[in-house]
């Protein structure tokens, strides 16, 4: 089986976020960057199926900001083979140029299973896991905790979350899209070093990104930092200060008796 | 020109989900007294159904075969074939497990435009106006839509609580057959799966010291552990903690965890996503502690504390320690 993987970077929410002064956008050189978590589990959930099922795994990104290293660190995880598509744009690609080039890739790789992160935290015009599922025509199931397989080749089982930490059990044909939103298991821990060995070994292969940039299907007419409706009372001062704070808070709420 | 706005319905165990009354409210404040409401209802309307339905003009079940299984494929298939798209100005889908399979397909399908993460909505002369809440809600996109129909995915909260005027008519309730091809059968649901019931229920706790992507390492849960037994509270988590590992779903807080309202929730290192705001914003005290005073957290708090939890926990351990042994 072929399984192709998707990984994108996404800002690092832990940090700050810069909107551009034209409020159009991100300020893309301000912003740090990581990898879409979902993608970083839906690396890991092939590279489970490579080992229980002899997968194939070829991983793709778009070629902005550090994502060699993100790529480095799946060749020192055992992927079999990584392309990456020339972008060279000050933003990333939205998710229609995603599926766009994934739509015309996918087939031609003798893919059976595209496994992507669900959702990224910068969607909202299109979701590219399930557009390029109906694209591809393929099936689709999304907001997945794990595949498996059900020991026929064409069908494969996948584990949809729903509130409460209640999932519902799958049967998916393929060829199959899957949006993950976890793995079966976390993302393994790989060292430094074998990272280093892999950022010399490894060679990507390079193809060409869409020909021209796809116009979002809406206008953006302004992009800013959420506002402050309601903003809860800060206690400032040193630790200890804003730690007595809280305690007598607490005490004076009958939460501490 | 009447204009359509279509509402899929999800039902999950047996009850129409808040999420699509929601979606429903927002319709019919768009649709006013000239436009139509649509639902579309797979399998039979459950018993307590009819009073959110109420909202629509009219209802559209489809109960044949295995259409009130929960496969969006099958159903976004299904609505795509039935539902005439030149009619149509929007289809509002509520922003749940279901409907980010079911909307996206649906838009794909059509070649329609695809609105996700919205907040808010409304109409602007001939156009409609979306609000996205996106980057775990710290960043908010106005955008315009002016093709239609469009998609629109709808998160939950801001329409629930909008007052709408009492219908003066019954909605009508048609019933659609679905022949056996037109079921996608390539996905087909199984079964439900509970999830194991570990050692505490945190939806029954009254103080939680919840812990988010701040706390960088499963072994600096231990402060967490630590500061909930001098609390006497328990420990629970966001997503990104749970989906490390470091702590079990069902000690997952949020939209596809536990919905807690204890009396007091400390969260430690937790930016405040929408989707975590939703299982927790009904606590009595809620104290946050993060570094970023930007992060959304701090609008649904009641108490903040700007700070690197690392410094301010031990602290906070070590001051409730200390008045303990006063008393």
């Amino acid at each position: 089986m072929n399984v192709l993987v998707t990984v994108r970077l996404v800002p690092d929410l832990v940090e700050p976020l810069v909107v551009s002064p034209q409020e159009d956008n991100l300020d893309w050189e301000e912003t740090s960057l990581v990898l879409n978590e979902s993608d970083d589990h839906a690396l890991e959930e092939a590279l489970l199926l490579k080992e229980k099922h002899r997968a194939r795994i070829t991983v793709t990104a778009f070629d902005f900001g550090e994502i060699d290293q993100v790529l480095y660190m799946a060749a020192a995880k055992g992927v079999d083979r990584i392309i990456k598509i020339s972008w060279p744009h000050r933003e990333p690609p939205n998710s229609l140029e995603i599926v766009e080039t994934l739509a015309r890739l996918v087939p031609a790789l003798g893919i059976d299973l595209v496994l992507m992160g669900c959702q990224s935290p910068t969607e909202f015009l299109g979701m590219a896991a399930p557009q390029l599922a109906a694209t591809l025509g393929w099936s689709y199931v999304g907001v997945v905790r794990g595949v498996e397989g059900s020991g026929r080749s064409e069908a494969w089982r996948a584990f949809k979350e729903y509130p409460g930490a209640i999932l519902a059990e799958m049967e998916v044909r393929l060829p199959a899209v899957v949006g993950i939103l976890t793995a079966s298991q976390p993302p393994r821990y790989v060292p430094v070093s074998r990272i280093r060995a892999a950022a010399q070994q490894v060679q990507f292969e390079t193809i060409e990104g869409p020909d021209e940039l796809k116009e979002p299907p809406a206008a953006i007419r302004r992009v800013y930092l959420t506002p402050v409706t309601a903003h809860a009372t800060m206690l400032r001062g040193s630790e200890e200060e804003v730690a007595r704070q809280l305690v007598e808070i607490l005490l004076e709420k009958g939460i501490l008796k | 020109m009447s204009r359509r706005i279509a509402v899929p319905v999800e039902a999950y165990q047996g009850k129409i989900t808040d999420l699509t009354r929601e979606c429903l409210i927002a319709a019919r404040l768009l649709a006013g007294d000239q436009d139509e409401v649509v639902a579309y209802m797979f399998g039979e309307i459950p018993a307590e159904g009819n009073s959110v339905l109420q909202l629509a003009d009219r209802i559209i079940t489809f109960e044949d075969g295995q259409v009130g299984q929960p496969v969006a494929l099958a159903q976004a298939k299904l609505l795509c074939s039935k539902l005439d798209r030149a009619e149509l100005d929007l289809v509002l889908v509520g922003s749940s497990s279901w409907g980010l399979d079911l909307g996206p397909l649906m838009a794909a399908y059509w070649g329609v435009p695809l609105v996700a993460n919205c907040q808010w909505l409304e109409r602007r002369e001939n156009s409609l106006w979306a609000t996205c809440r996106i980057c775990a809600g710290k960043l908010m996109v106005d955008v315009e839509v002016e093709a239609r129909p469009a998609v629109v995915l709808l998160l939950p909260g801001s329409f629930l609580r909008k007052e709408v005027a009492p219908r003066s008519r019954q909605p009508v309730i048609e019933r659609e057959t679905v022949a056996a091809e037109e079921w996608d059968s390539r996905v087909r649901f199984q079964r439900w799966i509970e999830p194991q019931r570990e050692d505490v229920d945190i939806t029954q706790a009254e103080i939680l010291v919840a812990v988010g992507r701040g706390i960088e390492r499963q072994e600096n849960l231990e402060l967490a552990e630590e500061l909930a037994e001098v609390l006497g509270g328990v420990v629970c988590g966001s997503r990104p903690v749970v989906d490390q590992g470091w702590l079990p779903p069902t000690r997952q807080v949020g939209k596809s965890g536990m919905i807690v309202k204890p009396k007091l929730y400390l969260a430690l290192g937790i930016s405040g996503a929408p989707e975590h705001v939703e299982g927790m914003k009904d606590a009595d005290l809620i104290v946050a502690i993060n570094r970023d005073e930007q992060a959304p957290i701090f609008h649904v708090a009641d108490y903040g504390i700007a700070a690197d939890l690392f410094d301010v926990v031990p602290a906070l351990k070590e001051a409730l320690i200390a008045r303990r042994q006063e008393t």
